[in-house]
C-alpha cells in the first residue's frame, strides 16, 4: 500500500549537558514507520541559531509533509508537554545555540505569536489513554525549542500551508537526572508518546 | 495617574495578595504620579469591560495589572495570549476551554513595561523576581490580554503590563508551596511604580 503522505518529525541534536538529546533519540525510534497510512520521516535539527530557519524550511520544501511535529528536550519538564504557542523572541545565554541574545525578535516583522495547529486536545486524550503523563504547556521558552516552533509556524503561515503543525517537549532521560532532583522519562515512553501523538494527529487528516 | 489593579480572592481563599499589595500603594505619589487602585472581579464575562472602564475613567499614564500566581517570586510577564482556558471555574462559575478572548484579536501581545529595568531594580531591592513567558490562560492572562488589546485598538501608547505575585504565607500552609510576605510584595510594587514613574519623566 502506498503511503498517504509524510509526517515530518524533527528532534534536536545533543548540546551542553545533553550528550544525548532524547528528542531526536525518540524520533529516531519512529523513523520510516507507517502510522495510520502515513510514513514518518525524521530529521535532526542542529542546535545552532543561524541554521535553524534554513533547516526547517528545507525539510518542509523537500518533504511537503501532511503534518509536522517538532520536538525538543525540556530540562525541567516532568511530562510530555504539547506546546500551545510560539512567540517571536529569542533570549539565550551564549553557548546554548552558538549565539547570545537577549529579547531579540526571531523575525523583525513577524507577529508576536503563533498558536499550534496540532489537534492538542485529541493528542492529550490519546496520551492519557495510553497511560503517558502529558500536559498542555503555554510556553516553549525562548531558546531553541521555541525558535524552531516559531520558524515552522511562520513559514507555514507565510506560504499559506494549512497543515497541522506544532511542537512537543519531552523530559530528560533518566541517565540525565542522576542528581536525583530533576524529573525524567525513559526513552521508550517518550518514543511511545510521539507515536501516540502522531496516531491521534493522523486520525484527523 | 498610575493605575494598579489586583484581583478579588478566588479558589477558596479569602484573600488575594495582588489586591492587598496594590492597596498598600493606593494614594501614594511617585515622581508626581498618583497611584489609583482598582479591584477586578474574577468573572470571565466582566473582566474586559471592567479594565476598559478603568482605563477610560482614569486615562492613566501607565497601567500595572497584578494577580496571584504560584511562583516563588514576582513574575513580570512578557506576553499575553489570546486564549481563556480554565482548570477551575471563575468566581462566576464559568469555565472556558480554549476560548479566544477576542475572536478577531491577534494571537499575542507583548508587555509594554520596561521589564529589564524592573528586574534589575527588584534585584537591587532584594525582592525575588523573574521574567516569565507565560501568564497562564486564566484570569491573569485574560486581563493582561484585554488590557493590551484595548490599548492597541485605541492607539494608547503607555507602559502597561502584568505582574504575578506568590501566595501569602498563610495561603501556603496546607499546600506547602512557595510564599512571600505582603510587605515584600508591596515593596516590589513600590520599586516597579517608582521605576515606571521615572521612565515616564
Amino acid at each position: 500500500m502506498s503511503s498517504k503522505g509524510t509526517i515530518l518529525l524533527t528532534g534536536y541534536e545533543a548540546f551542553g549537558d545533553f550528550k544525548v538529546n532524547p528528542s531526536i533519540s525518540a524520533c529516531m525510534e519512529l523513523d520510516g514507520r507507517e502510522i495510520g497510512g502515513y510514513s514518518v520521516a525524521v530529521e535532526e535539527i542542529t542546535m545552532k541559531f543561524s541554521g535553524v530557519n534554513e533547516a526547517i524550511e528545507g525539510h518542509l520544501e523537500r518533504y511537503k509533509p501532511a503534518a509536522v511535529v517538532c520536538t525538543g528536550v525540556s530540562g525541567a519538564g516532568s511530562v510530555i508537554a504539547v506546546e500551545r504557542v510560539a512567540i517571536n523572541v529569542f533570549s539565550a545565554s551564549v553557548g546554548v545555540m552558538g549565539e547570545e541574545a537577549q529579547d531579540a525578535a526571531i523575525r523583525e516583522d513577524g507577529p508576536v505569536g503563533y498558536f499550534t495547529t496540532l489537534p492538542y486536545r485529541g493528542i492529550l486524550e490519546a496520551l492519557k489513554e495510553a497511560g503517558i503523563p502529558a500536559r498542555l504547556s503555554n510556553s516553549a521558552g525562548t531558546v531553541g525549542c521555541n525558535l524552531v516552533f516559531y520558524y515552522l509556524m511562520d513559514y507555514l503561515a507565510r506560504n499559506g500551508c494549512d497543515i497541522p503543525a506544532g511542537f512537543i517537549h519531552v523530559p530528560r532521560l533518566p541517565e540525565q537526572a542522576l542528581n536525583g532532583r530533576s524529573p525524567s522519562m525513559s526513552l521508550d515512553v517518550s518514543a511511545r508518546a510521539l507515536e501516540v501523538a502522531i496516531g491521534a494527529l493522523v486520525s484527523t487528516l | 495617574m498610575i493605575l494598579l489593579t489586583g484581583f478579588e480572592p478566588f479558589g477558596g481563599s479569602d484573600v488575594n495578595p495582588s489586591i492587598l499589595a496594590c492597596r498598600k500603594l493606593e494614594g501614594r505619589t511617585f515622581n508626581g504620579y498618583r497611584v489609583v487602585v482598582e479591584e477586578i472581579p474574577l468573572r470571565f464575562h466582566e473582566i474586559n469591560d471592567t479594565i476598559k472602564g478603568h482605563v477610560s475613567k482614569y486615562s492613566p499614564a501607565a497601567v500595572v495589572s497584578t494577580g496571584q500566581g504560584g511562583g516563588g517570586g514576582l513574575s513580570v510577564e512578557r506576553v499575553a495570549i489570546n486564549v481563556g482556558s480554565a482548570r477551575m471555574p471563575y468566581n462566576c462559575g464559568y469555565k472556558p476551554v480554549d476560548e479566544p478572548l477576542n475572536s478577531e484579536g491577534p494571537v499575542a501581545y507583548w508587555t509594554r513595561l520596561p521589564y529589564r529595568r524592573m528586574l534589575e531594580g527588584l534585584k537591587e531591592a532584594s525582592v525575588p523576581a523573574r521574567l516569565s513567558n507565560s501568564a497562564g490562560t486564566f484570569g491573569c492572562n485574560q486581563i493582561f490580554y484585554h488590557l493590551m488589546d484595548h490599548l492597541a485598538s485605541e492607539g494608547i501608547e503607555i507602559p502597561a503590563g502584568f505582574i504575578h505575585v506568590p501566595l501569602l504565607p498563610q495561603q501556603a500552609l496546607e499546600r506547602g508551596s512557595a510564599s512571600m510576605s505582603l510587605d515584600l510584595i508591596a515593596k516590589g510594587f513600590g520599586v516597579v511604580v517608582e521605576l515606571i514613574s521615572t521612565h515616564l519623566n
